[in-house]
């Protein structure tokens, strides 16, 4: 065997640390130890960056960076975005114990925790015991980078007949490539293999989730939760429990671990994401919206930035955004903000753009901004209209949001053009859905604005207008009561005007009859009792006085 | 139960302030002319065993409360070797020496271990030792790490039970913390311990049983 010195000269290095006398530090060791290709980052964003770049074979980073990505976001990272290959080394500095690290936090841990002080001493120990172990498993690590997994697993087994000292080690890769190929009963075997020989809390989740595969979900959650017992803060566990209480339909309760799981782990982007889902599902738009902030704070220059989480944190905010309180406030700025940022950095998407100012326009209309929510959904409207043959998913989303934010006659014009496109069952449904909701809001918004026209005429003395107006908005349906006294009061004052001809009079009194009718009786107590018993009386009363 | 809380987050605080304060305090050393370190020196020492003392503290609270410890494969000789590099600037004068096998594999907490050990070590120094020598073997299904000093080892009454402790106004802390961390350490029946004595050549030897399976 070849010494860890002659082995570190041949391996491209990436050591990241914020503060530069550690990143010396740990450079000078390493250059001690024998490594040659050694490079430098100072934090999340710059290491990802070269880890992007380059190949790497060992990273060590501290587990702190100050702002920004912490050593564990790297690692997430590195490795799902395959960046960092099996059969790469990743050792996490931290400067406390390992146990204050959140264990099992995400799906990828590193090789070792180094504890500080780091002395070449310990580094040297440590890579050497790393090293051995990663040299022994090579041929089934290269197996895994390759994608060729039953070739990894075929290996896994041969070297645990030749290495039974490391067989530990080894399941721990293939275990999840049984799982990956629906070998369960296989997974279940070798993961007892492990837990015959010692306790290990990894072992005890895979079995949990191969018997969740399989059909039996309580015993899964049994498993998990004696897990829990046993190391309390192993995430993992708390993820797959929701997982499993969401396939029994328990979405509260699913809901409920993914909390506990956030509140103990709170910087994965993943997981975030998948509460606010679950959350929105749930109708919490506080857990949800607050869930899909930190999933756009965290996945900010990441490999997890994802469009939908602003838009959903967008739509998770507007029901919240009704109540107008200073906690809802500051989040509708947040918004606001996100949704800026969405424009900025996808000017070039249009899809995206789109999305992002319909849901600009009905944040600013729930924020009591009416200038900037009419200005985005112009905004939103004009591209629409340039789009070649605009889908009716865009359409749909478009009026949607008019009904929204109050633009009720806009939305209707275009759900009548929808009505006579092509459109899927679920499609017709949710235009229907929408006009429903049109029919009430139109009808009682549009004779209402009528109406106060019909008013603003009758006080300037413009009663035949009035008059007209007061009688569409009496078209409706559903016009209120006062609409309709309106009406009858425009006629009285017409008769009572001086050039009003016996005819008209003739013809007005009669108008009033059905409208009385459509009033009805009204109670005493009533506050238009009173206005229209006297209207009553003054049509009696012109009915009786003779034509002058 | 809200006191426990509160007890460990103020636990938490202590130790990150000690922590600042230890930052300082190199920083201190490192800009002041050397003539003057002799006094600033005691200041770091014992800055450095308040924070031993609240590292104590914090891991038997949690040990406690959390039962947060898992068990893995680890390596007496990397952990001897951990434990003295963390403690070596506090004595600077101590002759450690890691007497055990490389191979020698254990199945424990390393933390724990880590603190148990450093815990062990800082009494023995704090005792008078000049010389640490840190030994393992495995023998009958236990792992048995062994610290032995050159101090003037151990008061009948300690060994006989009747005290726990040989410092004058100490609080037999550490010797218990050490005890809670072996017996962390469970398999069946088998329950982790530790051991005292002197030895014949003069001063102390403390055993740290584990079991081995």
């Amino acid at each position: 065997m070849t010494t860890a010195a002659q082995q570190l000269g041949q391996k491209q290095i990436l050591v990241i640390d914020d503060m530069v006398e550690s990143r010396s530090a740990i450079k000078r060791m390493l250059v001690q130890l024998g490594g040659e290709k050694i490079d430098t980052a100072t934090d999340g964003d710059d290491a990802m960056a070269k880890i992007q770049a380059k190949d790497y074979d060992l990273v060590i980073s501290d587990y702190n960076l100050g702002k920004g990505k912490d050593g564990q976001q790297i690692l997430e990272e590195a490795r799902y975005t395959k960046r960092l290959k099996a059969t790469s080394i990743f050792i996490m500095v931290t400067g406390e114990n390992a146990s204050d690290m959140v264990m099992g936090a995400l799906e990828y841990e590193p090789d070792a925790y180094l504890t500080k002080p780091i002395t070449p001493q310990i580094l040297a120990q440590r890579l050497k015991r790393i090293i051995n172990t990663k040299n022994i498993m090579q041929e089934m690590l290269q197996a895994i980078d390759g994608d060729r997994t039953m070739k990894a697993i075929e290996l896994g087994n041969k070297l645990i007949e030749r290495q039974p000292q490391f067989m530990p080690a080894i399941i721990r890769h293939i275990g999840p490539l049984y799982i990956l190929h629906k070998e369960y009963n296989n997974a279940i075997r070798v993961y007892s293999m492990v837990l015959n020989d010692h306790y290990r809390s990894w072992a005890r989740l895979g079995q949990a989730i191969c018997m969740h595969r399989l059909g039996d979900s309580l015993s899964a959650l049994a498993l998990l939760k004696e897990t829990l017992r046993r190391q309390p803060r192993y995430v993992q566990c708390y993820d797959w429990m929701a997982r499993i209480y969401l396939s029994m339909e328990d979405r509260q309760k699913a809901q409920q671990l993914l909390e506990q799981a956030v509140s103990i782990s709170p910087k994965a982007v993943l997981r975030q994401r998948e509460l606010g889902q679950l959350a929105m599902q749930n109708e919490d738009w506080e857990v949800a919206a607050n869930a899909f902030d930190q999933a756009v704070r965290l996945g900010r220059n990441s490999c997890h930035k994802n469009i939908d989480a602003y838009l959903n944190l967008a739509d998770c905010a507007h029901p919240l955004l009704m109540d107008d309180s200073v906690a809802h406030r500051r989040l509708g700025q947040k918004v606001q903000r996100a949704l800026a940022e969405l424009q900025t950095d996808f000017n070039n998407k249009s899809a995206i753009q789109y999305a992002g100012l319909l849901a600009e326009a009905r944040i600013c209309h729930a924020m009591k901004q009416p200038e900037k929510s009419n200005h985005a959904l112009n905004m939103a409207e004009l591209m629409f209209k340039e789009m070649e043959a605009a889908p009716v998913e865009d359409a749909l989303s478009l009026t949607s949001t008019m009904i929204q934010c109050g633009q009720h006659v806009k939305a209707n014009d275009l759900l009548r053009t929808i009505d006579g496109m092509q459109l899927t069952p679920a499609q017709r449904q949710r235009m229907e859905e929408q006009m429903s909701l049109l029919d009430e809001a139109e009808i009682r918004q549009n004779s209402d604005r009528i109406n106060a026209e019909g008013i603003g005429f009758y006080e300037r003395g413009e009663l035949e207008s009035a008059r007209q107006s007061f009688d569409m908005a009496c078209a409706y349906p559903e016009a209120g009561i006062s609409v309709i006294l309106n009406a009858i009061q425009v006629r009285v004052s017409m008769i009572k005007q001086p050039g009003c001809s016996s005819e008209q009079r003739q013809q007005l009194l009669r108008e009033c009859r059905p409208l009385f009718k459509r009033i009805g009786m009204l109670g005493e107590n009533d506050d238009r009792y009173q206005r229209l018993e006297t209207l009553k009386a003054n049509f009696t009363r012109l009915l009786q006085e003779p034509a002058t | 139960m809200k006191f426990d809380y509160m007890v460990g987050a103020v636990i938490h605080d202590l130790k990150n302030q000690l922590s600042t304060l230890l930052a300082c305090e190199q920083e201190a050393l490192s800009q002041i002319p050397e003539r003057y370190h002799h006094v600033l020196k005691p200041v770091l020492q014992n800055t450095n065993r308040l924070q031993n003392d609240t590292l104590q503290m914090m891991t038997l609270f949690r040990m406690e409360k959390e039962r947060d410890y898992p068990l893995d494969d680890a390596w007496p000789h990397d952990t001897v070797l951990d434990a003295i590099a963390s403690i070596q600037i506090q004595f600077p004068n101590i002759k450690f020496t890691n007497d055990i096998s490389e191979e020698l594999q254990g199945f424990y907490n390393d933390d724990l271990l880590h603190m148990a050990l450093i815990t062990l070590m800082t009494n023995s120094a704090q005792a008078g030792a000049t010389a640490l020598r840190l030994t393992a073997t495995i023998d009958n299904a236990w792992l048995i790490i062994r610290v032995e000093d050159n101090g003037h080892g151990f008061d009948q009454s300690v060994l006989n039970g009747d005290t726990i402790t040989t410092k004058v106004g100490g609080s037999g802390l550490g010797l218990y913390l050490v005890g809670e961390i072996a017996r962390h350490h469970k398999f069946g029946e088998q329950v982790g311990k530790i051991s005292c004595s002197n030895l014949p050549k003069g001063g102390a030897e403390v055993s740290i049983h584990i079991p081995h399976y």
